[in-house]
């Protein structure tokens, strides 16, 4: 009962990500996953500090390339692990981000996402608010869509 | 061959906060299963722990008793493992940075010497539910009322040479975390928990034999006895030309003995990291002074008081100070009492101690209170009774609950200390037994002895004995 239980309702992505965690964390390679991982984090973090003393706010696309179809790139993890790569920094840094629809290309919708420094919710939602307000792709549908 | 046994102990002392280490669900015992769990006891998705001050002054209380280093920045850390009764999947603990760093405690070892054991450092965390496998026919009953309970976990350097040290050491623990009132100690119930490493190597060797880790011990007295079976064990496996596994035992009190649990194969890689839910624990120096004007007098401390002040012998004052509700109980008794202090020592080490462990009471369930001992006490001091009636008095005191006092004045049981009066009795013993007063007379002594003991008879035991003597002697020898 405990095996079945642990092991329904993940799916293999789930499945995945619980097993490099646990590996990470092993006897033997927290020193040399987890704690150099966490150095890093903090790097990330001190460069959008340093960034945002001259920035009120980061914006870019959201994903490197718009939707692919489902189960596409179920044999390449990696690849699809890419497609996080815009956001994935906001949460190693610990800041609050947002993505607000921004377009289409061909035919599918692209997001932007701004960044704001940390406990600046306030500045972002404000500013993805004053977007939506002279812009309505939030109010569009992709062409070909039902 | 020569074997030396090396121990080492693990104790978790549930902190008597009233809320939990990361909740406010309550930390009472014996509720209704499951009543005393919260959402963070449960684990449920999106609840966030938030640190109980109250654990962090005990842990610190803790740390200031025992002289250690107290962690100004503290971390709490995640120790995963899966077990039912831990809904979250890891017990949330202190790994790199305990709150309590080194610190020592003092033994008294069996040649009367004080033995120092170093105090390794002392973490505060989680405890966990409990897994009920009786009444649910072939399934296992999960109840989570004990889930976050805050225990204070103490280890030890592998400092003590054998069963009665590790015990020793135990029971010091046991008294000081009792003293500090931030432990009810009681075992019973799992609020006081001994897991014992042990091992064994050749005297004069440096390194360290092979441990095995014995688990639920719930008194000193399986302590003990776990840890003779477990040394035993171990030299028999090494003389066999065997090696020790490294393991967990499980100690089986109906038995006596130990028996494998799991191996170190079977063991949980915990894979700890820093608890991202909590914020490292920043202490300052204003905190730990005011804890510091909160510690009570230590039982050392108390000790040596107690020989200074009231001219005890160093194994009275060991007793009596072996427990904080014994050395009020008997300050507070030796108020009442006028200042006797050696009266009340014997009064309460052998008699009442005695009748305690008789009906298996514990001193808080002691039906003569402290004031009424000291009131028992003063009355033989004063000569109001002798010892031997106070006995009587005791008796009673003990059934009914009534005052020394009352006692003495509802059954006439006052000191006859009326010269007249025992003159009287004196007279008519000496004069009814004519055969022995002959004897006396005659040089035999020991006829003394009956006479005392006919004049006591004759006042019921309420005369004064001294002055039956004194009146005898003067009598016969006329």
């Amino acid at each position: 009962m405990y095996k079945r239980s642990r092991g329904e309702g993940f799916g293999n992505e789930v499945k995945r990500r619980i097993m490099i965690g646990t590996y990470v964390l092993s006897a033997g390679y927290y020193d040399a996953y987890y704690l150099k991982a966490q150095q890093i984090r903090h790097l990330i973090s001190d460069d959008f500090k340093k960034a945002f003393e001259q920035v009120d706010l980061i914006m870019g696309p959201t994903t490197p390339e718009p939707a692919f179809k489902l189960g596409a790139k179920s044999k390449d993890p990696v690849s699809m692990y890419l497609n996080d790569i815009y956001t994935i920094s906001a949460n190693l840094a610990g800041l609050p981000g947002i993505s607000v629809p921004c377009g289409f290309s061909a035919g599918l919708p692209v997001g932007l996402q701004m960044i704001a420094p940390a406990f600046m919710e306030s500045r972002l939602l404000n500013v993805a608010h004053k977007y939506q307000q002279v812009t309505d792709w939030h109010k569009r549908m992709p062409a070909d869509y039902e | 061959m020569q074997w030396e046994t090396v121990i080492g102990l693990e104790i978790h002392t549930q902190l008597a906060t009233n809320s939990k280490i990361f909740s406010g669900a309550s930390t009472a015992f014996g509720a209704e299963p499951n009543t005393q769990a919260c959402a963070v006891d449960l684990g449920l998705p999106g609840v966030l722990p938030v640190l109980n001050q109250e654990a962090v002054k005990m842990a610190v209380k803790f740390g200031l008793a025992v002289n250690a280093e107290i962690g100004m920045r503290s971390i709490f850390a995640r120790k995963n493992y899966f077990y039912p009764d831990s809904p979250k999947g890891y017990q949330i603990s202190q790994f790199e940075l305990p709150i309590v760093g080194k610190g020592s405690i003092d033994i008294r070892v069996d040649d009367g010497e004080l033995k120092r054991i170093t105090i390794t450092r002392a973490h505060l965390e989680e405890d966990a539910g409990k897994s009920l496998h009786e009444d649910f026919h072939g399934m296992t009953g999960i109840d989570l009322n004990r889930a976050g309970t805050p225990l204070l976990e103490i280890v030890s350097e592998p400092d003590m040479r054998s069963a009665k040290e590790a015990v020793a050491y135990a029971r010091k623990i046991h008294s000081l975390v009792q003293y500090l009132q931030i432990c009810d100690g009681n075992m019973q119930e799992g609020s006081f928990r001994v897991d014992a490493n042990v091992s064994v190597r050749l005297r004069g060797e440096d390194e360290l034999g092979t441990r095995t880790e014995i688990k639920n011990v719930n008194s000193f007295r399986f302590l003990e006895r776990a840890i003779n079976f477990e040394v035993e064990r171990q030299i028999d496996v090494l003389e066999a030309g065997g090696k020790v596994v490294q393991e967990t035992r499980l100690y089986d009190a109906d038995l006596d003995e130990t028996r494998s649990m799991r191996t170190k194969e079977e063991a949980n890689d915990y894979r700890y990291f820093p608890d991202p839910d909590l914020l490292p624990v920043a202490l300052d120096d204003a905190f730990i002074a005011q804890i510091k004007t909160t510690l009570p007098e230590l039982p050392d401390a108390k000790r040596q008081r107690f020989m200074a002040d009231y001219g005890l012998q160093e194994a009275d004052a060991d007793l009596l100070t072996a427990s904080r509700e014994m050395a009020d109980y008997f300050e507070s008794a030796v108020e009442t009492s006028g200042g006797q202090a050696k009266l009340v020592s014997n009064w309460l080490t052998t008699e009442l101690t005695g009748r305690l462990n008789k009906e298996d009471k514990s001193l808080g369930e002691s039906p003569v209170a402290a004031i009424q001992l000291g009131e028992l006490v003063k009355r033989i001091a004063d000569n109001t009774i002798s010892g031997k009636i106070a006995k009587q008095v005791f008796d009673v005191m003990w059934q009914s609950g009534e005052s020394p006092d009352e006692i003495i004045e509802a059954q006439g049981l006052k000191q006859i200390t009326d010269e007249g009066a025992i003159e009287a009795m004196v007279d008519e013993v000496i004069a009814a037994n004519p055969e022995q007063v002959e004897q006396f007379r005659a040089g035999k002594a020991k006829v003394m002895g009956f006479f005392v003991g006919q004049v006591m008879k004759a006042s019921k035991g309420k005369a004064n004995p001294q002055q039956i003597n004194a009146l005898l002697n003067a009598k016969l020898k006329e």
